[in-house]
């Protein structure tokens, strides 16, 4: 899967995913492809947002935070960055 | 209990030659997550397991160690030691374990040598643990709390309690009562490292609480160590309380690095979060 599908399916189907499925995704992906992957998360989300603007708000606002952590790149570890990110999102979605 | 598989396991072979323990589960009423888990580890393991006495404590101490590469052979509850069917099959397999509660009655012909008995208690089981040092050395003259500290120390386990008490009892009076006013008596706490806490938490025991220093001296590394574990852990089990550990150790390692926080406050509310969020 190329990660514009990953994103797709992330922003598509996250509020129901299991916990353990979401840290595959962030193997699958690699923490190195976090930014790739956060933006086209992003550009996702925003497309839903007329549909969905509390989920696509929700979704951009966790994203955003840990892409910022990540572009600090020099202090924070990348793979914590990029799996509780995921973490986040699938616990967060499930009550959006 | 299933009679197939009791025949089963009664006309097994001889296993006492093996280098590789068996693992036996007697486990009763049958709820649902223990036939889960029990199909699970039957065919993880290719043994016979049959179905006794339960105990939620049990099923827990046997999953994580388990998950944790140690096999034991394991008796739930001390009940299946009074059945004189299964002696003979019992002093054929060699060493095992039995997990109860609150000592363990042992029928004749039974060959008390190859049992290692180890009990896993909830902390509210203190008392029940105090109670048992007391009987089991009734001059033993000291406190509560101090017996308290023992059971700390010993992390429940009563095989470390006894190996403790088994010390204690070599001991003149004066030399009992002198080991315990000392602190650094207790060899356990001497030897308390960083490992051993990362452990305690890993292994959801919240006797890692006095030694909360220990993390805030080796803050980020904890952090990142505990979070490597707990990872491995969560794919492993899928317990949310190991999502919650990575998800803690990500923001008290973040919150330390970047100056948000000093590494004692971080690990605070680490602790705080961990335990009571």
């Amino acid at each position: 899967m190329s990660i514009t599908d990953y994103a797709t399916a992330i922003v598509e189907k996250i509020g129901k995913a299991n916990l353990n499925n979401v840290l595959k995704i962030s193997d699958e992906v690699g923490a190195d492809n976090f930014e790739d992957l956060a933006l086209n998360i992003m550009r996702k989300s925003a497309d839903i947002a007329l549909e969905n603007p509390k989920k696509s708000a929700s979704i951009i606002s966790i994203v955003s935070r840990y892409l910022n952590m990540y572009r600090a790149n020099f202090i924070y570890n990348k793979q914590m960055i990029i799996d509780s990110c995921m973490l986040e999102l699938c616990t967060v979605m499930r009550s959006v | 209990m299933d009679s197939s598989i009791l025949k089963k396991i009664l006309t097994a072979p001889p296993l006492a030659h093996l280098d590789i323990p068996q693992f036996m589960i007697f486990i009763e009423n049958e709820p649902i997550n223990a036939r889960a888990y029990l199909n699970l580890m039957s065919k993880k393991l290719n043994l016979p397991i049959a179905l006794y006495d339960t105990a939620d404590n049990a099923i827990y101490d046997i999953e994580r160690d388990l998950f944790e590469d140690k096999i034991y052979y394991i008796l739930n509850d001390e009940s299946i030691l009074k059945k004189q069917d299964y002696i003979p099959y019992l002093n054929t397999i060699g060493k095992f374990v039995v997990v109860g509660f609150d000592g363990v009655k042992i029928s004749d012909g039974f060959q008390k040598d190859n049992a290692q008995f180890i009990y896993t208690f909830e902390k509210a089981d203190t008392k029940t643990l105090i109670s048992y040092i007391r009987k089991k050395m009734p001059s033993l003259n000291v406190t509560e709390n101090t017996l308290t500290r023992l059971i700390e120390c010993s992390d429940h386990r009563l095989s470390q309690i006894n190996n403790e008490l088994d010390k204690l009892s070599k001991l003149t009076r004066a030399e009992q009562e002198s080991y315990f006013m000392l602190p650094d008596q207790f060899p356990d706490l001497r030897t308390i490292d960083n490992m051993t806490v990362w452990l305690m938490i890993i292994n959801k025991n919240s006797s890692f609480i006095p030694h909360i220093n220990i993390l805030i001296n080796s803050a980020v590394q904890s952090m990142l160590a505990l979070y490597t574990m707990a990872r491995k852990k969560f794919v492993a089990t899928n317990d949310k309380y190991y999502a919650k550990l990575m998800l803690l150790c990500f923001k008290t390692h973040s919150s330390i690095i970047d100056g948000t926080s000093t590494s004692e406050n971080a690990i605070k509310k680490f602790v705080i979060d961990l335990m009571w969020g």
